[in-house]
């Protein structure tokens, strides 16, 4: 034993653990607070003149709270709207933004690559590719199984790429994972172009296209469902992993000299993050941008432990998201655009910022 | 992993050299038995044994591409050799590292590797707390113990006024020292250094050694890979050393000054070797001429 490893040093600042824990609730309450608030108040934002009271009074009916808190019906037409059109819109962009957020702050971490997000390394590309290849067959219901079929076949061809061409020992290299991601992108967006081209017809092509773009415009109940359940099992489930991730900092041979299963725990996040990404861009296509700036922003301001780091992406990356398809649904309205438009326009300088940034500081 | 082999040798090393002011259970020595390793169908090690007797520093020098961070690694069990047994000896017995469950073996042997960079924002103490990990639940943070005892790391290495920095603001010998901060911060028996003093001042290189010395006379086993052989020789107790032909394989072992001589360092290294005497200490300085 290192005998002077457990001596107390003398001038130790008061309690820096709880200080830090504390930090990270008020952190995590006040991002959580951001999100109830966001969707409350964009979902009233549009033609229809809500009001956030209004939304407040159709959601507290439905949940059955109306009796109790003694509210008046709310009219057809705003529940309508609320409860049919923009909550599960709302509720679908807040779910995948949150989803994308993690696998973003995963993915980095495992990769040790600050650039690796969903989109980049292909997932979100086979995610496509899987979900034109159904969608062209006409085979909507196995929409989800297709796209996580999908982006688990590009996660494993991109890491066999960068892994065989790597040296035996080291792991992951960062520059070609990203190298790698780039050429399983580029066959998988090639794929989906040649089966548009191949076979597509009329509305199919729209359709596509709208995965390809990413959009939660035609978001249900039933995109809630899929996608906010996988973001509440897989993502909570990936969000608890911030001490093996932290283990991760130095690379993979300091993690595995810190006692940590390098092999199985890499292929066991990484295939969770594969299965969110396919669930997430079954319903809303890919959308770009949200796991690579989100957990950079978030880093910026509560550093890099990942305890902190991974539930306000997931929580950061929800309200992100939600406020990105609300520009998009009204900024040209009527007309609307793919949210993913948004998310590149707003994430791209956001990026080259954070670059100019990170360069001057190092 | 799966060759088993005669379990004498780790026995004898560990009665041949009883450190001073060892207690008996808390210091350990490692034994390397007949470690193979191969990549693509090329030998890298062959049959290599290495013994680090408890509590003192052992130097595993040779020439580039012998394999001393490869052998570093296996017997840090980072990877697992093809061939052959790492032990770890003490007063209890004998206990083999690689069958050692892995959360365990970080309790016990911590490896600071060779330019373990991160492009992370991380904090000095976060980097540090790191060292913590094999000590508590996975899915629980660091508690105030830890802390203190990452505090206490930092300080024993000199670099606690460096704990708030970010890791990547920091110099190279900055940077190793913290390196070292979390070794030790793993509370180890067992210290695998690989080239700790690369890329390092001399009076880093000097700080480092002497953090070293005092980790080996507090019940430390250090097994540290070296380039050069002045400072193994003023550092070390015991020296290991590694030549290719075409596997790398120990050509000598043993107390410093019977195997830092012209006689061992020359054909390996294929230079002309002076061994002089510090005026002051009255260690090996070794000088090199080419053939």
């Amino acid at each position: 034993m290192v005998e002077t490893a457990t001596r107390t040093p003398a001038a130790t600042p008061a309690n820096p653990g709880t200080l830090s824990r504390r930090w990270l609730l008020v952190w995590l309450a006040g991002t959580t607070a951001a999100l109830l608030a966001t969707v409350v108040v964009t979902v009233a934002i549009g033609p229809a003149g809500l009001t956030p009271s209004d939304v407040a009074q159709v959601v507290a009916t439905r949940v059955g709270l109306g009796d109790l808190l003694g509210l008046a019906a709310p009219d057809t037409l705003a529940d309508g709207i609320v409860w049919q059109l923009r909550m599960p819109r709302v509720l679908t962009a807040a779910a995948v933004g949150a989803g994308l957020g993690v696998c973003g702050v995963v993915m980095q971490s495992l990769t040790r690559n600050p650039l690796a997000d969903p989109y980049l390394l292909g997932l979100s590309s086979g995610a496509s590719f899987g979900a034109a290849c159904v969608l062209v067959l006409g085979l909507t219901a196995v929409l989800p199984v297709a796209a996580f079929v999908g982006s688990t076949a590009a996660l494993v061809a991109t890491l066999a790429l960068a892994s065989a061409s790597g040296r035996g020992a080291g792991g992951l290299s960062p520059a070609r994972t990203v190298l790698a991601g780039l050429a399983v992108s580029q066959l998988a967006a090639a794929a989906t172009s040649f089966v548009i081209f191949w076979s597509a017809k009329g509305d199919q092509y729209r359709e596509i296209l709208s995965w390809l773009l990413g959009s939660v415009a035609g978001a249900t109940w039933t995109s809630v469902a899929v996608a906010g359940g996988a973001v509440l099992v897989i993502g909570t489930l990936l969000a608890s992993t911030g001490s093996v991730l932290d283990a991760f900092t130095f690379g993979d041979t300091s993690a595995a000299a810190l006692g940590v299963p390098v092999a199985r725990v890499r292929w066991g996040l990484l295939l969770a993050v594969a299965l969110l990404t396919g669930a997430l861009v079954s319903q809303s296509g890919a959308i770009g941008f949200v796991g690579l700036i989100l957990p950079h922003a978030v880093r910026q301001l509560v550093g890099a432990r990942h305890r902190a780091l991974l539930p306000l992406s997931m929580l950061c990356g929800a309200t992100f998201l939600v406020w990105a398809d609300t520009l998009a649904r009204t900024v040209f309205a009527p007309r609307e655009l793919p949210v993913g438009i948004v998310t590149a326009a707003i994430g791209a300088p956001v990026f080259a910022v954070l670059l100019w940034k990170g360069r001057a500081r190092s | 992993m799966t060759q088993t082999s005669e379990r004498s040798a780790p026995a004898r090393t560990a009665q041949a050299h009883p450190a001073a002011g060892q207690d008996g259970t808390s210091t350990a020595g490692l034994a390397a038995e007949r470690v193979r390793w191969s990549v693509g169908g090329r030998l890298i090690l062959d049959d290599v044994d290495v013994t680090a007797p408890p509590g003192a520093v052992t130097g595993l020098l040779g020439p580039n591409g012998t394999g001393k961070s490869t052998l570093l690694r296996l017997v840090a069990g980072v990877q697992a050799p093809n061939g052959g047994r790492v032990a770890l000896s003490t007063a209890a017995g004998d206990e083999d590292l690689l069958a050692m469950p892995r959360r365990r073996r970080a309790r016990t042997l911590a490896f600071v590797e060779q330019d373990a960079a991160t492009e992370l924002p991380v904090t000095v103490l976060d980097a540090v707390l790191l060292g913590r990990t094999p000590h508590r639940s996975l899915l629980a943070g660091p508690t105030e113990e830890d802390h203190a005892i990452a505090r206490a790391a930092l300080d024993r290495v000199g670099a606690l006024p460096l704990a708030a920095r970010e890791v990547t603001t920091l110099s190279g010998g900055e940077r190793q020292r913290v390196h070292m901060a979390r070794a030790l911060a793993q509370a180890p028996r067992v210290l695998l250094l690989d080239e700790p003093t690369n890329h390092l001042d001399v009076a880093a290189q000097l700080a480092t050694m002497r953090l070293v010395r005092g980790l080996a006379t507090e019940g430390v086993t250090v097994l540290a890979a070296l380039h050069d052989l002045s400072l193994a020789a003023a550092t070390c107790d015991h020296a290991v050393v590694l030549a290719t032909g075409p596997a790398g394989h120990v050509v000598a072992a043993g107390p410093v000054d019977e195997v830092l001589v012209p006689e061992v360092i020359d054909p390996v290294y294929g230079v002309r070797t002076t061994v002089l005497r510090h005026p002051r200490t009255g260690r090996p300085v070794l000088t090199f001429d080419e053939r």
